[in-house]
């Protein structure tokens, strides 16, 4: 695959608004920028009814932004050719497969409509999940989540996009989830989108964040850059230095560079807890 | 091998790196041995295989660790020294104490005083295996 920097981003939104009423009243997405770099594991953090699972279906095509673009690998998103859609998975929030099938069946009925399917792929998973010979409706949400993942992947896309797969998942199952695409991201090298409202799943996978909150992307950063360049301050007042916050919130500031602002002695660096930089974003 | 906390602010590539580096320094993992390779690291621990790379990048261009194809990452000859095991914790200590103003000698002064302390010398061996 083409993984040069000219080749056109995975996925790149320009501008997006979106929204559910025909009459235009209500506004999920409001000015929505995006764009992926090839093999990213990015974040999509966002509190409940943000507008994450818009974005996704804006994303794929499943929706028609009001304005703005939407593109994905170059190719407008409400228009793509079938060679395009192959490159893409996508894993919806919650599963909605055929409950009284068994799990061969349903990757068998799913695989037979791409003549990319990699069954080797597939039935490895299946192995290691040990899922074969068992009935869906019988399997835990976790489980199924795999399916789902399965479901997804089994066609190598080139661009994955997780809609808040770890959501339903207790502790132990999430991070057998992560393990599974850390695991499927070494082997493959998708790009990624995941979201989720769980910082801690987040922080341990993704390469970068993005955080969406009032209709727009607040926050989109190489998760590296903000924990080696960005410092948690408490200050009484702005500092003089407005471009080199990267999030405020009351007198709680999130500070590129934070040794070049002359703050003095009596002022604490502190390092970025990815959480509480997602609540002082988010509750604005 | 590594022991995790992507909550604590400290990029996981580093996190890595440190505890790579402080495993070759204790002698628990001794020239010639073989690191776990980036898809184990990454399927064990959960994390992005490019934090992995990225680690590994980070040792090999320090020395530490050496780049065999068909093998994978082995310890370098020269390994890590044992002071190697304490850089990140000393640059934190030196950036804090800068940071509200102590002098070096404040420093070297506060680390004296807790030298002697009996505690001290019971959680952690540092043994060579050379």
């Amino acid at each position: 695959m083409d993984r040069s920097a000219d080749s056109p981003a995975p996925l790149a939104l320009s501008g997006v608004s979106a929204g559910y009423d025909a009459g235009k009243t209500d506004r999920v997405l409001g000015d929505v920028d995006l764009e992926l770099a090839p093999g990213t594991i990015t974040g999509l953090l966002g509190r409940n009814g943000s507008g994450k699972t818009t974005l996704m279906r804006v994303a794929i095509g499943l929706m028609r932004a009001r304005s703005g673009t939407a593109r994905l690998f170059g190719v407008d998103s409400w228009d793509t050719p079938a060679e395009v859609r192959k490159r893409i998975g996508y894993v919806p929030q919650r599963f909605a497969g055929f409950g009284w099938i068994d799990v061969d069946t349903c990757l068998a009925m799913v695989g037979g409509h791409y003549d990319c399917w990699d069954y080797a792929l597939v039935d490895a998973l299946k192995r290691e999940w040990r899922l074969a010979n068992r009935r869906i409706e019988e399997l835990s949400p976790g489980d199924q989540q795999k399916v789902a993942i399965m479901l997804a992947v089994g066609h190598k896309p080139d661009l994955l996009l997780l809609d808040e797969p770890a959501a339903s998942l207790d502790p132990a199952a999430r991070r057998d989830f992560l393990k599974a695409l850390a695991e499927l991201n070494t082997d493959l090298g998708q790009t990624v989108l995941l979201s989720s409202h769980i910082t801690s799943d987040i922080e341990r996978v993704a390469s970068h964040i993005a955080i969406l909150h009032d209709g727009r992307i607040a926050c989109c950063e190489a998760l590296d850059e903000i924990r080696e360049r960005v410092g948690f301050v408490t200050l009484p007042e702005p500092p003089p230095a407005r471009e080199k916050v990267l999030a405020s919130h009351g007198e709680r500031y999130w500070l590129w560079d934070p040794g070049e602002h002359q703050l003095g002695p009596d002022v604490r660096v502190d390092k970025v807890v990815l959480e509480d930089l997602f609540m002082g974003v988010t509750s604005r | 091998m590594f022991a995790l906390n992507p909550s604590s602010g400290v990029p996981i590539y580093r996190q890595i790196v440190q505890q790579a580096r402080y495993a070759i320094a204790s002698g628990r993992v001794a020239p010639g041995d073989r690191l776990p390779s980036v898809r184990a690291i990454a399927t064990q621990l959960g994390i992005n295989p490019m934090t992995v790379s990225k680690a590994y990048s980070t040792l090999e261009r320090a020395g530490v660790v050496l780049r065999r194809p068909g093998i994978g990452m082995v310890v370098s000859d020269r390994g890590a020294s044992p002071a190697d095991a304490i850089a990140d914790d000393v640059r934190a200590l030196v950036q804090t104490a800068k940071q509200v103003g102590l002098m070096r000698k404040d420093v070297i002064g506060a680390i004296n005083s807790i030298w002697e302390d009996e505690w001290i010398d019971r959680p952690i061996h540092l043994r060579r295996s050379r």
